[in-house]
């Protein structure tokens, strides 16, 4: 009865130590008397009792790594605390498990170590806006130390950078400065092109006023000359008039006009008065001029 | 003791449906064995009757514990129930990406180099290729890929 007991115990020891089962996501490294032998993906094991030991059970999903923060000088001598954040997957867990003591230790300081290193040899304004740079470098660096290690390092991100109250209080006022010197240097262009446009404008209304009173001029010259064409013409025609016939012709228009003249200054309003033109006697002299001209007209006769 | 002495067939089948609960409660496929051992000696009892004495009991309940085990090892090789990781690239990012094609970041000198997969980038070996050429996954080594040249 009592080995009956012994041996149920030892059954259920044996397989309370002998069944494993390795969930998705994980594995198990069996040790044989202290030495590796073999690795247990998920699923449902069975390991010979007391003889096999589970050395390490190696997650085996991409897992997150906080970086803590941590101050670094950059090359222009600004000291700005950093944090980061660095993903990594085991991917051999055998290597991961024997090849290095305490990975997530030795993984958090050689990412904070190399952080201080590509920082460091940067300035502020580079740190600031080339972080994928940064990124990429850094997990350059990593991947490669990490390699013996089975470990993959996916991704490392630098999270925060802070540069001391101080500086960004004056990076602020330089931005506002800069706005400031932007807007100022805009505002005087808008005046200058105003002006400019301004005495455009008046260069080209002188320009035109000048054209049209040149055109003017000219259009005037042109009628005084043409005035005086036809008037030459006139003249002309008058003479020639003379010429072929008589003087006294001429003198029969004058006598027309001052008798026409004579005629107005007569019914005009203020009748009280009779001007007489000065020269009344040759307004006699050019009737004498028509009496000439009857009297040639009858002798001809 | 009263139990180890005169169990009924009953008392075995509550024993075994007890630790199947148990099972239920803390997974791990331990107490399973001993469950379903518990619940064939309750079947045996049922049938035999007095032909098993307690301490057969016990060694059968035993016996069956570890057969049950053994059993269920060839029934699961026997039907692939119990996939190998060979065939699954579930956590195994090495696995996942034989057979695709990727560019080089760095040239690959003294048969190792960097090619860019996804948004990050893996150690390769492989033939020198130069940089910006294309290679083809064709194995893995923990986490360096094995690549050769892509036509």
């Amino acid at each position: 009865m009592e080995l009956t007991i012994a041996v149920v115990a030892l059954v259920v020891i044996g397989i309370f130590l002998g069944v494993k089962t390795v969930s998705q996501g994980n594995q198990y490294t069996v040790e044989r008397f202290g030495k590796y032998r073999k690795t247990l993906s998920p699923g449902l094991h069975v390991i010979v009792p007391i003889i096999d030991r589970i050395g390490a059970k190696v997650n085996m999903m991409e897992q997150v790594l906080d970086i803590p923060a941590q101050q670094v000088i950059s090359q222009d001598n600004a000291t700005v605390t950093i944090d980061a954040v660095c993903f990594y997957q085991v991917v051999d867990s055998v290597k991961a498990t024997y090849e290095v003591n305490q990975l997530y230790r030795a993984m958090q300081n050689l990412v904070m170590t190399n952080i201080r290193t590509v920082l460091g040899s940067m300035d502020l304004d580079w740190m600031l806006s080339k972080r994928d740079e940064i990124n990429a470098r850094i997990l350059t660096i990593v991947d490669e130390a990490t390699n013996p290690w089975g470990v993959k390092v996916t991704r490392i991100e630098i999270k925060d950078i802070l540069p001391p109250h101080d500086l960004v209080e004056a990076m602020g006022r330089q931005m506002k400065a800069e706005r400031l010197k932007r807007a100022q240097i805009l505002e005087a262009e808008g005046t200058k092109q105003a002006e400019i446009l301004e005495a455009e404008g008046e260069k080209q209304a002188q320009i035109l006023t000048a054209e049209g009173a040149k055109e003017a001029a000219f259009r005037e010259a042109e009628a005084r000359e043409r005035q005086a064409e036809a008037e030459a013409n006139a003249t002309t025609m008058v003479s020639k008039a003379i010429a072929e016939g008589n003087v006294q012709a001429i003198n029969y228009f004058v006598a027309q006009k001052y008798v026409d003249a004579l005629g107005k200054i007569a019914t005009s309003d203020n009748q009280k008065v009779l001007m007489l033109p000065l020269e009344a006697s040759s307004v006699i002299g050019s009737v004498a001029g028509v009496a000439e001209i009857a009297k040639e007209a009858f002798t001809k006769k | 003791m009263e139990f180890f002495s005169n169990a009924e067939y009953w008392h075995w089948m509550v024993f075994g449906l007890v630790l199947l609960i148990l099972e239920m409660f803390a997974p791990g496929a331990i107490l399973l064995w001993l469950g379903i051992a518990a619940l064939i000696v309750g079947t045996l009892l049922l049938f035999l009757g007095e032909l098993l004495t307690p301490e057969w009991q016990w060694i059968v309940f035993s016996v069956f514990s570890v057969v049950s085990i053994i059993a269920w090892r060839s029934f699961s090789k026997k039907r692939k129930l119990n996939e190998p990781e060979e065939d699954s690239s579930l956590n195994n990012r090495g696995k996942s990406l034989i057979g695709k094609t990727f560019t080089l970041a760095t040239a690959i000198e003294n048969g190792v180099g960097k090619a860019k997969v996804g948004d990050t980038y893996w150690r390769v070996t492989g033939p020198d290729t130069p940089q910006g050429g294309k290679v083809k996954v064709v194995g893995f080594e923990g986490a360096t890929l094995k690549v050769e040249k892509s036509l």
